[in-house]
Order: C-alpha cells, then structure tokens, then sequence
C-alpha cells in the first residue's frame, strides 16, 4: 500500500500534479494583481484568470468548426513533420556515404538553420498556396534538425557489425533492417522530440502569417485583430497540448518500431 | 591444398606479415598457435577477403565461400539469439535452427537479447552462427575464448563432423590437442616455426 502511494506520488504527483498546481497558482496570483491594479478591462486585455480562460476553451471547443481547424492543422504539420523526416533522412545518407554530396549540401543546410522562419514563410508564400506553405515551412525546419541527427546515427553505427554484415554477405536490405534502423532509432528518437515543438511553433507561425482558411494560426490572428486574449491563451494551450501529445505519440511509435536497443 | 604464397601486409611502419608464405591441407581442422599479435588474426582475415595483402597470391579455396568467427562476439544488441542463426541460415537448411541452438546449448535461451547471456553464451552463439554460414571453408578465430573444456570437446567433435576445412587460431591446448594439425606460428612479422600434424 506504501509503495503504491510512493508509486503514485513519484509518477503522478511530483512530476505532473505539483508544477501544475503550483503554475496555476503563480498564474492566478499575477491575474489577481492585473485586476487589483490595472482598472476596466485589466484581465480581458493584459491577463485573464484561468478560469477564464477554461471557459473560453469550452466554449470554443462546443463549435464543430473548433475540432475541424484543429484537425487542419494537425494535418498540416503532421504532413510537414513526416516530409522533414524522409528528406533529412534522404540528405543524411547522401552527406554520409558522398564527399562532394556533403560538400554541395552542408552549406545550403546550414544557411537552411540560420535563415529567420518568418524570411521562408513570406517567401514561400509566394510559391505556394497559402495552405500548403505551413507544411512547406515545417518541413524546411524540421529537416535540418533530422539531417544532423540522423547523420550523427550513420556515422556512429558501429563498424565492427558494418563490417560483420559485409563478410556474412547480408542483403543491402538486411543491412538497414538488421543494423542501420534499430542503430538509428534513438537518433531518430532525439531528432523527433526537437522537430515536433519546432514543428508546431513554425507552423502555427506560418498559418498566422499565411491565414489559410481554417487553422489555429488564422485563429490566433484574429484573437489579435478582437483583442479576445482569453481565446488567444486558449488557443495557445491548445497548441501546447497538441505538440506534446505528438511528440508522446511520435516517440513511442519509434520506440516500439523494431525492439529495444 | 589452401596456398599463401609470397604474403605481404603493413600498417605504416608495421610489417604483419613479410613474403610470408604457407600450405594448409584443405581438410580437417587446422589450429593455429602463437603469441597474441604475432598476426594470425590477420592472416585469418586475409583469408576471409577482409584484408587485401600489398603483395602475395592465395590459392585453393573460393573467398566467396569462406565463413568467419571474429575475434570479438559482434552480436546485435537488439537481436534474440534465434534471430541471430535465422538472419544468417540459408532458406534451404532453415531446419536446421533447433539443431544449432541445441549444438550451443542456447535452447532455453532462444528468445534473450545478448545482453542477457553469460561471456561464454555469447562466445557459443557467435561460434554456432559462423557455422549456420553456407561455406566450403570455416576460419574461426578464438573461436573457444570463455567456453569451458566439455563444451569445447561437443563443439570440436561438431565440427569434425562437418567434413570442411576449419582454420582456427588458439592459446588453448585442449583445442590444440583435438586439432588434426597445429602450426606454431611467431611474430611480426608472422613466421612458421612448427607444423605439427596428430593422428
């Protein structure tokens, strides 16, 4: 009973429940001192009280067209967060196995790394349609992030095993499924938990810049144009929610995906 | 009759072996004794086509067709002991995988990771997955480093069985003593210093 208690407070309470709870309070506290001090409409404007901003979440969250934005967005950076994977994939085993392929390309990705999101997202708006870009940008940020990651795994990859699958005359195929994908995974484990929040932040970004018809970016834009912050923080833990939960899922699908290492 | 004729190899200033040259009977088991570093790893690996001599010919075997034990386990950390025999049996004797697991005595222990095996365990699972190999000629080097002396004995008697050529490299006089020959080797560079054939 004591240890399932202990179990409990270790797993549950420390970790979750208390940096909750003890937020929440800061966080109520300083929306107190707004509305103690600033006249009108302090709270509306500068900083609303969670529980208005719960309320405003529910009452969001009652319109079909709440869900249908969300699962817009999701799509899209889903989308972008797959697309950055397979091509930084695909450029980390040309920059490995290729000299020149490193040499032409570790320069573009690295001006990729340094270039601002916003530079891409107005650029790239006049490429693409407005809501393709938001993919389009979150595949830009993701990929560089999953080349080096990935890149560092394929070098890393132990050479007396390369070597083993040579001399025992492994298919290329069972190269990669033997050796190459379980030696990668935590690799791709640490490139996914970067790239989701990267993901969600440049994306959501790009949707406030692009306003594509339906999206929480568009959202959190005309939160702005109605001065309706309690909708602007709900919307922003939504985000919050729905990047941690990605990268939740994301991870554990990796993590199952060909044993433990 | 397996030919090494005129072998050459260095690293840098380093010479391993230098016109070394040697006939080895392409039957039976053939164990190769020295000092550790004198370069029997090497010459075994010249064997297996893992190292390209500078100068020298090798005749009387199909490289192609050699199967190697390496010096170290290199078991796949994410790898059951069963997957590391089906990963390398040819479709042909897929039957055969109850017979290697029970040859290393690693039935009970079919569905563990390495990292789950005793030193000796790992050392049987690598011996008996060089054997799960189709080849016409096994190199195995320190092939009993860890195994104790009645598995070495199954082991051997295994493979004397197998009716292929089998070249080891070993520091155990057991192993010595089931071997049909035993060359005496010493370096660097690698020289013979005795062949020693037994009834």
């Amino acid at each position: 009973m004591m240890r399932s208690i202990m179990a409990f407070l270790k797993r549950i309470v420390f970790p979750v429940l208390l940096p909750l709870v003890f937020w929440l309070g800061v966080w109520q506290f300083c929306a107190y001192q707004v509305d103690l001090w600033v006249d009108g409409r302090g709270n509306q404007l500068l900083l609303p009280y969670p529980l208005t901003v719960l309320e405003t979440f529910v009452s969001l969250s009652l319109s079909p067209s709440f869900w249908h934005t969300i699962i817009l967005s999701l799509l899209r950076i889903l989308m972008g967060i797959l697309l950055g994977c397979l091509l930084g994939g695909l450029c980390a085993i040309f920059t490995t196995t290729s000299t020149i392929c490193h040499c032409l390309m570790s320069p573009v990705i690295r001006i990729m790394r340094a270039t601002p999101v916003a530079s891409f997202i107005l650029l790239l708006l006049l490429w693409f349609y407005r809501n393709t870009v938001p993919t389009v940008v979150v595949a830009l940020m993701v990929l560089p992030i999953l080349w080096e990651t990935m890149a560092q795994g394929i070098t890393a990859v132990d050479p007396q095993l390369l070597e083993l699958t040579r001399a025992y005359h492994f298919t290329p195929i069972q190269t990669i499924k033997i050796l190459y994908l379980p030696s990668l995974r935590p690799y791709l484990f640490s490139g996914l938990a970067n790239g989701v929040g990267l993901g969600w932040k440049s994306g959501v970004a790009a949707e406030v810049l692009c306003l594509p018809k339906l999206g929480i970016g568009t959202e959190i834009y005309l939160t702005k144009q109605n001065l309706n912050i309690p909708a602007l923080f709900a919307w922003t833990i939504m985000v919050v929610a729905l990047s941690f939960v990605m990268e939740q899922l994301l991870t554990l699908w990796v993590s199952k995906k060909g044993g433990s290492v | 009759m397996i030919s090494c004729s005129q072998l050459s190899l260095s690293y840098g200033e380093h010479t391993i072996l230098n016109q070394f040259s040697i006939d080895i009977p392409s039957e039976g088991i053939t164990a190769l004794s020295g000092p550790s570093g004198c370069g029997k790893t090497s010459l075994l690996r010249i064997l297996a086509g893992l190292e390209q001599p500078q100068t020298g010919t090798i005749t009387g075997f199909d490289p192609q067709k050699t199967a190697i034990q390496f010096q170290e386990n290199r078991l796949f950390p994410w790898r059951t002991v069963e997957e590391h025999l089906t990963d390398v049996l040819p479709p042909h004797r897929a039957s055969q995988l109850s017979h290697l697991l029970s040859l290393a005595q690693l039935e009970q222990a079919a569905k563990q990771l390495p990292k789950a095996l005793s030193g000796g365990m790992q050392r049987r699972l690598s011996f008996v997955r060089t054997l799960a190999l189709d080849a016409s000629l096994y190199l195995l080097d320190e092939p009993f480093t860890g195994v104790d002396l009645p598995r070495i004995t199954i082991l051997m008697d295994f493979l004397k069985l197998l009716q292929l050529p089998v070249i080891l490299s070993t520091h155990e006089t057991e192993v010595l003593q089931l071997a049909d020959r035993v060359i005496v080797l010493d370096g660097p560079p690698l020289r013979v210093i005795q062949v020693i054939s037994q009834p």
